[in-house]
C-alpha cells in the first residue's frame, strides 16, 4: 500500500505544479518564434539548476492544459531526425496572463521574504 | 543495442502509459509528444556520448522523463478539476431548463385555458406542451450533436 504523503511533501507537489505551470508560460513566452517541448524541459532544467525536480514527462499534461486554456499555441515543425514536432508559442492570452501572474509572483514573493524575515527574527529571539 | 530494440523499449513504455490514461484523442497526442521527446532526447545523447552503449542512454532517457506512473497521474491531476467543474456546471443547467420548461407549459396551459373558457382543458394542454418540449430538447440534442466542436485556438494547426 502507498504511505500518505507527510503534509510537507504534498505542499511541495502542490506548490511545484502551480509554479511549473508558470515556469512554462515563462520559457516559452522567451521564444517569440516559438519552442518545441524538449527544449522547454531543457532549458526548465538549464534556469532553475535543477530546484523545480521537474520530471520532462509530466511536462507534457502542463502544455497540454495550456493549450487548452488557450494560452499557449501549436503548430508543426518537419525534423530531419525523426517525427514532425509541435512548436509552443505563447498566445495574445498567453501573453497577457504570464505578465499578470509575474506582477502577483513578484508581490507575493517579497511580502513572504518579508514574512520569512520577521519569522526568522522571532525564532532567534526564542533562542 | 540495434535500432529494432530500442524501439521496442520505447514501444513498451508508451504502452506501458497508454493502459494508465483514458482512451482518447487528448491521450494520443500525449502519447505523440512523448515519443518525440524521447527519440529527440536520445538523438542528443547518441550526438555527445558517441561510445556510449545506445541502452544506457535510453535508460537515462526514459528515468530522466519518469514514471508511466508519474506521467499519468500528473495528467490527470490536470485534467479531473476542469472536468469536474464543467460536469457540475452542465447539470445545473440542464436542472434549470427543465424548472423552465415545465413553468412555461404550465402558464401558457393556464393562459389558454382561461381564454377559451375552459374548452382547452388545462390539464391537456400542459401534458401537450410539455411533450413538445421534450421533443424540442431531443432535436436540439441531435443538431448539437451533429455540428463540428471547435476546440483548437485561432492559430492552432494541430
Amino acid at each position: 500500500m502507498k504511505r500518505p504523503l507527510r503534509f510537507e511533501e504534498s505542499w511541495r507537489v502542490e506548490l511545484r505544479r502551480g509554479l511549473l505551470q508558470f515556469a512554462v508560460l515563462a520559457v516559452v513566452g522567451l521564444h517569440k518564434e516559438g519552442i518545441h517541448g524538449y527544449g522547454i524541459a531543457r532549458e526548465l532544467r538549464a534556469r532553475t539548476d535543477g530546484v523545480m525536480e521537474v520530471k520532462e514527462g509530466t511536462l507534457y499534461p502542463i502544455l497540454h492544459r495550456l493549450k487548452k486554456e488557450r494560452l499557449l499555441n501549436v503548430r508543426a515543425e518537419r525534423s530531419d531526425t525523426g517525427p514532425r514536432r509541435k512548436v509552443y508559442v505563447l498566445t495574445g492570452e498567453g501573453d497577457r496572463v504570464l505578465r499578470e501572474l509575474t506582477v502577483n509572483l513578484r508581490v507575493l514573493f517579497e511580502k513572504l521574504e518579508a514574512l520569512m524575515d520577521d519569522g526568522r527574527g522571532g525564532l532567534e529571539e526564542n533562542d | 543495442m540495434e535500432e529494432e530494440d530500442l524501439k521496442r523499449t520505447i514501444d513498451e513504455f508508451m504502452d506501458r502509459i497508454r493502459r494508465e490514461l483514458p482512451d482518447s484523442p487528448e491521450t494520443e497526442d500525449l502519447l505523440e509528444d512523448l515519443y518525440t521527446h524521447i527519440r529527440d532526447s536520445l538523438n542528443d545523447r547518441m550526438e555527445a556520448w558517441p561510445d556510449e552503449d545506445p541502452s544506457v542512454l535510453l535508460r537515462e532517457v526514459l528515468e530522466d522523463l519518469g514514471t508511466p506512473e508519474e506521467i499519468a497521474a500528473e495528467f490527470g491531476q490536470l485534467e479531473l478539476a476542469p472536468a469536474q467543474e464543467e460536469g457540475a456546471f452542465r447539470g445545473r443547467q440542464l436542472v434549470l431548463r427543465l424548472v423552465v420548461a415545465v413553468l412555461v407549459a404550465v402558464l401558457a396551459s393556464a393562459l389558454v385555458s382561461t381564454m377559451t373558457n375552459n374548452r382547452v382543458d388545462f390539464v391537456q394542454a400542459v401534458v401537450v406542451l410539455l411533450a413538445f418540449a421534450v421533443a424540442e430538447w431531443f432535436i436540439r440534442a441531435w443538431q448539437l450533436s451533429q455540428s463540428p466542436t471547435v476546440c483548437a485556438g485561432p492559430g492552432d494547426r494541430l
